[in-house]
């Protein structure tokens, strides 16, 4: 899996770099809409990370450009402005998502191997972990093929969770990715836990086995399959 | 006092003193006038007078000269020898006396005049003005004093008519002229309204608008270039303010970006002990306050900056539903008692993601300060094209000394408690933008140790 990360931080593209190259990704980084230009015409890639905000050719250029040259490689939006146009312009010009920075790395990961997912060979929409399954078009959880009725906010937790295999996530970013921007992560962080408790209920997993409790820190979904 | 109206009456005033300046000095000139005629006319009654004195050297003869020509028709002659006896009068005069000076000269007099005399009509009544002259002669070293008057009965009256028709001329001239200088004030002023009408027109969204310059370069195309100029300055400066905004939040998100990014990992790796874990998680909301902080601050300029949102029609008991539930397990968990009045399809106009925000803000609030077991309330209700809403909370309340500051940015009531509730200082802040860009109000009421409520009122139509 081949990624692109165009931003005009280099500090930025350097940790981002360590952060995906230690998931056994192999990153490419262009520091200017220019070079991200020249790198895309010249290689294949799987996921473009691409920063709105670039000096001379900005992000939506850049876009404009490879999706007018037929390159339908997925791209993943980071934008620093905020502002609903933005986005709006990005995505009709075929961003396939978004991240408002600042942004969680559970969040980005989450989003990156969606969206690599969804443009994968083998097309598989599913999630997994032990005998539980989550498929992200349908929507629907099964355990051994027996269906499992999740809330939306537990559907949301699990996903996210599974999406951050092996990763340790805070409570704060959970509620981030549940809640959305607007409602305060401190307040909503604490019912992270309720939601918790009934979704271990209902996937059956007793003493916490299938989805670990890192105490003081938040959840986990261990596979060591991966 | 409208500046219309100024004008009119400086212009109309103006008018008026010229006018009445230009009367007196025509009505003076014509009494003078008047006056000289009747003077040279009395001094040659004089001279026939002496000269028939020389020729006939008689008071008979003098006598015979004046009936023959008629004189003592329209005038009054009386003759004193040197001893001031007088010697002769004409008949007309007989019976008014007219007082005499014994030096040439001329005079005005008023006098009574016996009734009857037929010479004097009877309107004159009691008084008459007289213009009389003194002239004087020797004949064969002997001196006369001749004293000849007219009346000025006719020419008082005259004159009377002339200040009449004067008094007449100038109120009717008056009122010509208010209502002249009236209409030309509006005239004079009739660009001006034009320039503030088109001034008005230009607000935060058409500052590119400028006001189109008249074709003659007067003052007030002095005044329209002015205008341009500030409308250039401030358009310059509002430009500045929004890239100001669009770099700030590229600069800061960046780095905060970066922050976080380092601290989700480092919270990630297993092999840290629980203590060091324990500080990064409380570093990471730290992190997370200041990153909702920028989020909201910009978020608040980008609101400041729009004069207006973007509007639609939405289902507001929809939102507020959705709302709700999201903090359902919040309230369930706090034990607090939810009491929600509230009817199906209320709709309304309006940016449904900013009301959203602003009633997440609230019950946030509602929630964040209040009492464990304690109670919210929430009542929308619609009164004619208004919707109402009112959440009322227990808790702490806020002192009524602070109650016009919360709206303020970064207002707490209390600073201690801003880590242990976390937010950002902006929420209410956010609260108001969000109604004033709705065009409603918003209202907060308190009772320390007890409740808080706050009532907003937002328009159904944008």
């Amino acid at each position: 899996m081949k990624i692109l990360i165009v931003d005009d931080e280099p500090q930025f593209l350097k940790q981002l770099k360590q952060l995906l190259t230690g998931h056994k990704y192999s990153v490419d980084t262009a520091i200017n809409g220019e070079e991200a230009l020249d790198k895309l015409f010249a290689n294949p890639y799987d996921l473009i990370l691409l920063d709105i905000m670039l000096p001379k050719i900005d992000g939506l250029a850049v876009l404009k450009e490879i999706r007018h040259a037929d390159i339908n490689t997925p791209v993943l939006m980071l934008t620093a402005k905020g502002e609903i146009e933005d986005r709006v312009k990005g995505l009709d010009l075929g961003a396939d998502d978004y991240l408002a920075k600042p942004f969680s790395i559970a969040e980005m990961m989450a989003r990156i191997r969606a969206l690599l997912r969804r443009d994968s060979d083998h097309g598989i929409p599913f999630l997994k972990v032990r005998d539980i399954t989550l498929n992200t078009i349908t929507r629907e959880v099964t355990k051994n093929n027996e269906p499992i009725n999740l809330t939306a906010k537990e559907f949301a937790i699990f996903e996210f969770l599974l999406y951050n295999k092996n990763r340790a996530i805070t409570r704060f970013s959970m509620a981030e990715h549940v809640w959305g921007d607007d409602f305060d992560p401190f307040t909503m962080s604490n019912y992270i836990d309720v939601h918790m408790k009934n979704l271990r209920r209902k996937i059956s997993d007793i003493g916490g086995t299938v989805i670990q409790t890192i105490r003081g820190v938040g959840y986990l979904i261990k596979d060591d399959k991966q | 006092m409208k500046i219309r109206y100024k004008i009119s009456l400086w212009i109309a005033g103006a008018g008026l003193i010229t006018s009445l300046l230009f009367s007196l000095s025509i009505f003076y000139e014509m009494v003078e006038q008047t006056y000289n005629t009747v003077d040279s006319g009395l001094k040659r009654v004089g001279k026939i007078v002496i000269n028939s004195l020389g020729k006939s050297q008689t008071i008979k003869g003098i006598e015979e000269t004046i009936m023959l020509t008629g004189l003592d028709d329209l005038y009054w002659i009386k003759i004193y020898n040197h001893n001031k006896i007088m010697v002769y009068q004409s008949e007309r005069s007989e019976n008014i006396s007219l007082p005499l000076h014994y030096q040439e000269r001329k005079y005005t007099v008023r006098t009574s005049i016996p009734q009857n005399n037929p010479h004097v009509r009877e309107s004159a009544l009691n008084k008459v003005s007289f213009r009389a002259r003194v002239l004087k002669t020797t004949l064969d070293g002997k001196l006369y004093i001749i004293q000849i008057a007219t009346s000025l009965e006719e020419l008082d009256e005259e004159i009377m008519e002339v200040v009449l028709i004067l008094i007449v001329g100038l109120t009717a001239s008056a009122l010509l002229l208010i209502l002249i200088s009236y209409f030309i004030a509006g005239k004079i002023l009739e660009p001006i309204k034009t320039i503030n009408r088109l001034t008005i027109d230009i607000n935060e969204r058409t500052l590119n608008k400028r006001i189109p310059l008249g074709k003659s370069h007067d003052e007030l195309y002095q005044l329209s270039q002015s205008l341009n100029h500030m409308f250039d300055r401030l358009q310059l400066s509002f430009i500045r303010q929004k890239q100001f905004i669009a770099s700030a939040s590229h600069e800061l998100k960046t780095p905060i970006s970066m922050l976080r990014m380092f601290m989700d990992n480092a919270i990630s790796q297993q092999e840290h002990p629980e203590p060091f874990k324990q500080q990064l998680i409380d570093q990471e909301a730290i992190l997370i306050r200041m990153e909702r902080m920028v989020k909201t601050l910009l978020n608040l300029s980008a609101m400041e900056l729009k004069e207006a949102l973007e509007i639609k029609n939405f289902n507001l008991t929809k939102v507020i539903r959705t709302i709700l539930h999201d903090f359902s397990p919040v309230i369930t968990a706090n034990n607090i008692q939810l009491d929600v009045r509230l009817s199906d399809n209320v709709c309304m106009a309006g940016n449904q993601d900013k009301i959203r925000l602003m009633l997440i803000n609230i019950l946030d609030n509602a929630i964040k300060y209040n009492y464990k077991n304690g109670t919210i309330k929430l009542v929308v209700s619609e009164t004619g094209d208004t919707i109402n809403i009112s959440l009322y909370n227990t808790g702490p309340g806020i002192p009524s000394q602070d109650l016009d500051k919360i709206f303020e940015q970064f207002y707490r009531v209390e600073k201690s408690r801003s880590l242990q509730y976390g937010g950002t200082g902006l929420g209410l802040t956010i609260v108001r933008q969000i109604v004033k860009l709705h065009k409603g109000s918003v209202k907060v009421e308190s009772e320390p140790e007890s409740w808080t409520r706050i009532m907003i009122e937002l328009p159904k139509k944008q």
